[in-house]
């Protein structure tokens, strides 16, 4: 490790200077039933600086992020803020200190709007509220930090972008000083990404802290000054410098080995066909969710579609697997026809379909590993459990499922975890051999070591010749996996290109609608 | 000056087993002490209530076949309930399902009776008293699976019907259920083929060891088969369902379906046990809505309702006696089901939650 | 089947005499029967609770009346249902030693009979009740007479001529020549009230007709209220009732409408409304009945009381009610009293118009408690209700 950039933490860290930290906590430490959450973490950061928390799930960087804003209070250590020692008893304390959390999961009325929204929760309202002068004051915060807002739309017409824009202006109008975004952009598509790092920009140049808390390692490189780095609830490593550092190595600070995130594309030749796609059209309640989609998928081929979130992913995905009766068109898997024949029959043809919700759709969250593995397959009267208990054990272990044994149930299983069973389920063939598997998002919210588990499980299938189509709304994971990508926009292919040739500008047009047409 | 605690829930991640168990059993000793505060208050005495309710619903001869007489009824009407609320189906018209049970076992009691010997009679009585309670649940049960209309609305409503019907069939003068040549409207018996005997001079009947035996096979179809999984599936997330190709809509129809039956069999064990006839009493005992009660302290579970259902026909044998055996008023007793039961369903919250006192901390200046 | 009912009336003859004697043997005994009831365990069941002004209430005066005069505590035993499940209470009194049991609603009597084969000590009295019914030939479950238990007996009464007498009040208040009558149950004794109650009006008022409505309830206060107020609407002036509560006089006092009310002297709860009502007095049965118990006997007949012997009363007159009318009502309560007046004497048309009762015929008692089953003239309504 000592070839690294990163200085190991022996104390609380400073980037030198005398000045007192704006934020700082010593030597924190928070246990929960069960786990020790946080183990003496230190942490600090200064005014204009963006200092990112970086982890794996579980690593213990929500639980410091939620101590510094005030939502839990530590065990032992202390939290400080410009040197002095403060006891933040609540999210509301925090805010009088000038800290203040933007959640993953916005904390906004719909029915409101963008300016009822902001001045929601402020102290120092009038009775009368004076509309006018409340939108000018809202909007003036938003532009003074580049982030355009109309004060009067109403939050339940905007986008999930605009809305991370609201609940930001609604921490800056309260005074905050240090902002921590949890997870910002987990759900921003790629532009309001970039929009949201100028804008990032745009507070820590007015002197304002950002406390960024992420997985993610290519962005992490390009927005943070400083990294820290947790596992298992304790610093691995103090990174500094903006894009100094490798990806790799903060992956080894995460994970605790090496990382491999590369696959390698299909080398060998593409066999038959084995999901022909024609003409397939679908109208859901007067709306046109897919028009005339033709494609094929072949043996030994994964087929990525790309597209911002709602353009008919799921659609697809959910008429392939049977789940959905096209309007017009027709689907086949290995050569027999699937069209409108429900589910089960699909399976039978030798389709397997990893859904992007998968508690709740792909798996039964209060029900065993075992009996989700049940849930595809082919049930007796009386379910026999006893005969599927060790394949399931053998499952666990070959898909290095982190869980107690089969009768784990699903809910209690880590996201990546979850995911490894789905695969699991569905590229162990169920009624018969998979010949054709639909994966919807398969990484999402995943961390840095599940990623790379479940993309060689994806990588393998197809060298052992199934179809795949890959369906997910993280361009750089179809970039760098798929044969062949289609961009879905609106329900349509705006795009095709192999994925080899592909210009992630190119493609990222055609998400936005900005081009028409399939290239080659 | 503020409070220097406040009370904080926070939500467990898994209820550990001893809870399960303990909390039922807390919950009814907190149900047991708040009553005897309010008998206290009111001058009673609280350990002369308990005991003598303890004696005449559990401890003595007659008391403990008493109340597993009547645990009958309320084991059916609770496995009734509890086999839709597993699905989150709210079937809560057992009551007007046990009406027809009650009906369909005695017309079968009447109509058929005097031409079958008793070992077809008895269990053909139970098994059309259990098809009328589901026949009476198929509107609901259909509007529910095909138009999502709420059951709880539905099967309430029927029961109001029910309750008409068996008083119509009670009271007009040329029914086929009344007792002929009797001024005074009256169901009549039905046949004695299709009458059990008691077990010796108790008044409970060997119905219900069927009924503990048919709790047990539900908890077994529940676990064990496909069945039971299909239910399990729909019940905790029906897009996962949608997604394996089970069909919601046939299982909702099944489940409901078996719930009616279920009802009516409590209904038609009262034909071929204790009643005897149609009685117009039944509308007045509410052994429909205790099944609710039933099925909710056992949390829906099969096996745990047979527990459950002796312990509310207990209370309710101990407290109807209360009035006989002491000077307490018979709304006592009631009371004391009804504590018991908020307290079974606020224990709940310890279950899920864990309840601490946490000291406040001033924010620093 | 008729000659089922023969008997039981032949046997509710037969009480009536031992009732006359036994009426004044009780008025005799009054002052020392505290010590010879002392050691008797009374108990009595109810349908609802003793306070509901009514049918209840009724009973509850006489057994507070056999409290008084033999010094006893009767043990109460409320609100229970009629029907198959009221059998555990009547088996729980048994078992804890009561002596004598009063049952006083119908649905008690066959899971009374069933206790009581059981319990051959202990003395049950069914209030309302008729033996036949508990036979096979009647609905029940025993053979026939004989194999009944021996330690159950009925007791009622003739409503039918206090009836009468408040039917000829309700004829003489009502303007419009409208009487409502909000009642129970289709059976003979109620029935045999409306007929009665209809007759008196017409004897005073031949236009007077009585429309009836039923509820299928001995006591609901809303159902009754309701029934009271349908009535009302359909412009009835005189109130006349076979139900448990007062409600039905509050309907009518509420509409300015005149009320004739059942079971208890109950003039306080609507003076202005209020003309009178037929009315019981179980206490003297109560009293002799425990007394014969205490004595090492069961009475086993079929009590048939009336005005004669004091079971049933007229309760006191209303303001309303002017002196001619009431001198008009007495002078018959006391033919009725001395035996020389039945209120169902011809000659009596049925509520069609066709001939039921012949001039000077009487109506046998076994006829009336189990087969009068119609209107007379005079009434509006459905007799199968």
């Amino acid at each position: 490790m000592s070839n690294t950039s990163h200085e190991v933490a022996s104390g609380p860290y400073h980037s030198g200077g005398a000045a007192p930290s704006a934020l700082s906590a010593h030597s924190v430490s928070k246990r929960f039933p069960g786990v020790l959450a946080n183990d003496s973490v230190d942490f600090d950061i200064q005014p204009g600086e963006v200092h990112t928390l970086l982890g794996e799930n579980g690593a213990g960087k929500s639980t410091l992020a939620a101590m510094l804003c005030g939502l839990y209070q530590p065990d032992s250590g202390y939290i400080a803020r410009n040197g002095q020692r403060v006891v933040l008893s609540s999210p509301r304390a925090g805010l009088q200190h000038g800290i203040a959390m933007v959640h993953q999961h916005f904390r906004l009325v719909d029915r409101f709007t963008v300016a009822e929204n902001v001045i929601l929760g402020s102290r120092n309202l009038s009775f009368v509220l004076d509309r006018r002068s409340i939108n000018e004051r809202v909007s003036e915060v938003a532009e003074s930090y580049g982030l355009p807002i109309d004060p009067t739309a109403t939050v339940g017409d905007l986008s999930v972008g605009q809305r991370q824009r609201v609940e930001i202006v609604k921490a800056l109008y309260q005074g905050a000083e240090i902002l921590l975004l949890d997870e910002p952009t987990a759900v921003l598509v790629p532009a309001e990404v970039e929009k949201l790092f100028e804008n990032v920009h745009a507070m820590t140049q007015a002197g304002k802290s950002i406390v960024f808390i992420s997985h993610k390692l290519g962005e992490v490189v390009e927005i943070s000054d400083r990294v820290t780095v947790l596992r298992g609830g304790k610093v691995t490593g103090h990174v500094s410098g903006r894009g100094a550092t490798d990806t790799k190595d903060l992956a080894r600070l995460m994970v605790g080995r090496d990382i491999n995130l590369g696959t390698q594309r299909a080398s060998h030749p593409t066999g038959h066909e084995v999901l022909q796609i024609r003409d397939v059209s679908l109208n859901v309640n007067g709306v046109n969710v897919l028009s005339n989609i033709s494609f094929n998928v072949h043996e030994g081929e994964m087929v990525g579609i790309a597209g911002v979130a709602g353009n008919g992913q799921k659609e697809l995905a959910d008429t392939i697997a049977g789940l959905l009766s096209p309007t017009s068109g027709s689907i086949s898997i290995g050569g027999a026809t699937a069209t409108d024949r429900g589910p089960i029959h699909a399976r039978e043809l030798g389709l397997a379909y990893v859904p992007e919700d998968r508690l709740g759709m792909g798996l039964v969250p209060s029900m065993s590993i075992l009996d989700n593995l049940l849930l595809t397959r082919d049930r007796h009267i009386v379910v026999d459990r006893a005969s599927v208990r060790p394949e399931a054990t053998r499952l666990i272990e070959q898909f290095e499922i982190k869980a107690n044994g089969p009768d784990h149930l699903a809910r209690k299983l880590s996201g990546g975890n979850a995911q490894k069973v789905l695969l699991a389920r569905e590229l162990s063939g169920g009624r018969t051999a998979t010949k054709l598997l639909v994966v919807c998002s398969p990484t999402r919210g995943l961390d840095v070591g599940a990623i790379e588990t479940v993309r060689r499980l994806l990588d393998d299938a197809r060298s052992a010749g199934q179809a795949i189509l890959l369906i997910s709304e993280d361009l750089d994971e179809i970039m760098s996996l798929a044969d062949r990508i289609l961009v879905l926009y609106r329900g349509s292919i705006a795009h095709e290109t192999p994925g080899e040739t592909a210009q992630i500008a190119t493609v990222g047009a055609a998400m936005a609608g900005l081009t028409t047409g399939v290239n080659g | 000056m503020p409070a220097p605690f406040r009370i904080v829930f926070e939500q467990r991640a898994e209820t550990p087993k001893y809870l399960s168990a303990l909390v039922p059993l807390i919950s009814v000793l907190a149900a047991l002490v708040a009553g005897a505060l309010f008998l206290t208050a009111t001058g009673y005495s609280a350990t002369d209530t308990y005991k003598n309710m303890l004696d005449d619903g559990f401890l003595t001869y007659r008391g403990i076949t008493e109340t597993l007489g009547l645990s009958t009824v309320l084991i059916c009407t609770g496995i009734a309930a509890a086999f839709s609320f597993q699905m989150n189906l709210y079937n809560i018209g057992g009551e007007g399902q046990l009406y027809l049970g009650m009906i369909g076992g005695a017309w079968a009691g009447l109509a058929l009776g005097p031409h079958l010997p008793s070992f077809v009679m008895i269990p053909l009585v139970l098994i059309i008293g259990s098809f009328a309670g589901a026949v009476w649940i198929f509107v609901p049960a259909f509007v529910r699976a095909r138009l999502g209309t709420s059951e709880i609305v539905t099967t309430l409503l029927l029961t109001y019907v029910a309750s008409s019907l068996l008083k119509h069939f009670i009271n007009t003068p040329d029914s086929f259920f009344r007792a002929k040549n009797v001024a005074f409207p009256q169901g009549r018996n039905v046949a004695d083929s299709a009458a059990l005997s008691p077990i010796g001079d108790t008044r409970l009947y060997p119905t219900f060891f069927v009924v503990v035996a048919l709790a047990l096979f539900l908890y077994w179809l529940v676990k064990k088969t496909e069945f039971g999984y299909r239910i399990q599936v729909i019940a905790d997330s029906p897009r996962a369902a949608h997604y394996a190709g089970v069909s919601a809509n046939r299982t909702t129809m099944s489940v409901m379906l078996l719930s009616g039956a279920l009802a009516g069999l409590g209904g038609a064990t009262l034909i071929v046990g204790p009643f005897a006839r149609l009685d117009q009493g039944i509308t007045l005992l509410g052994y429909g809505y205790a099944g609710i009660v039933v099925a909710a302290l056992a949390r829906n579970n099969f096996a745990g309702i047979i527990v459950s259902g002796i312990l509310f026909a207990g209370l309710r044998v101990g407290g109807e006696k209360l009035q006989i055996s002491t000077d307490t008023p018979k709304h006592i007793g009631v009371m004391m089901q009804g504590a018991i039961l908020l307290f079974a369903l606020g224990g709940e919250a310890f279950r899920r939650y864990k309840i601490r006192a946490v000291r406040m901390k001033a924010v620093a200046q | 089947m008729k000659k089922l009912w023969k008997l039981a009336a032949t046997a509710a003859a037969a009480s009536l005499l031992v009732a006359a004697c036994g009426g004044s043997d009780s008025a005799s005994d009054t002052t020392q029967a505290p010590a010879e009831g002392a050691d008797v365990k009374v108990a009595v069941v109810y349908l609802g609770v003793p306070d509901d002004k009514g049918w209840t209430y009724q009973h509850e005066q006489g057994i507070l009346q056999l409290e008084q005069e033999l010094g006893v505590e009767v043990k109460r035993v409320e609100n229970v249902p009629e029907g198959a499940e009221s059998e555990a209470t009547f088996e729980a009194l048994a078992a804890e030693g009561y002596q004598l049991i009063f049952a006083t609603s119908f649905g008690y009597g066959a899971p009374m009979a069933k206790v009581a084969v059981n319990h051959p000590d202990v003395c049950f009295q069914w209030a309302t009740g008729a033996k036949f019914l508990l036979t096979k030939a009647g609905g029940g479950e025993f053979a026939d007479f004989d194999a009944l238990p021996t330690n159950l007996g009925t007791y009622f009464g003739a409503a039918e001529e206090a009836r009468y007498l408040s039917g000829i009040a309700a004829g003489k208040a009502t303007k419009n020549n409208k009487i409502g009558y909000v009642a129970a149950f289709p059976i003979p004794e109620v029935l045999r009230g409306i007929n009665a109650f209809t007759l008196g009006a017409r004897s005073v008022n031949p236009d007077a007709t009585v429309q009836v409505t039923w509820t299928k309830t001995w006591f609901d206060p809303t159902i009754e209220k309701q029934a009271a107020e349908s009535l009302l609407d359909a412009g009835v002036d005189v109130m006349a009732q076979h139900q448990d509560t007062t409600e039905p006089g509050l309907a009518a006092d509420a509409k300015g409408a005149k009320w004739v009310g059942y079971n208890s002297d109950v003039k306080e709860a609507a003076p202005k409304a209020w003309l009178t009502a037929p009315t019981w007095n179980w206490g003297p049965f109560y009293t002799k009945t425990a007394q014969a118990v205490a004595g090492g006997t069961c009475p086993t007949d079929e009590y048939y009381g009336n005005m004669q012997d004091g079971m049933v009363t007229l309760a006191s007159f209303g303001e309303s009610v002017d002196a001619e009318t009431q001198s008009l009502i007495e002078e018959k309560k006391a033919a009725t009293i001395a035996g020389e007046f039945a209120p169902f004497t011809g000659p009596i048309n049925k509520q069609d118009g066709s001939a039921w009762l012949a001039d000077g015929e009487k109506a046998e008692l076994g006829f009336l408690l189990g087969e009068m089953l119609f209107f007379v003239e005079g009434v509006v309504g459905s007799a199968k209700g």
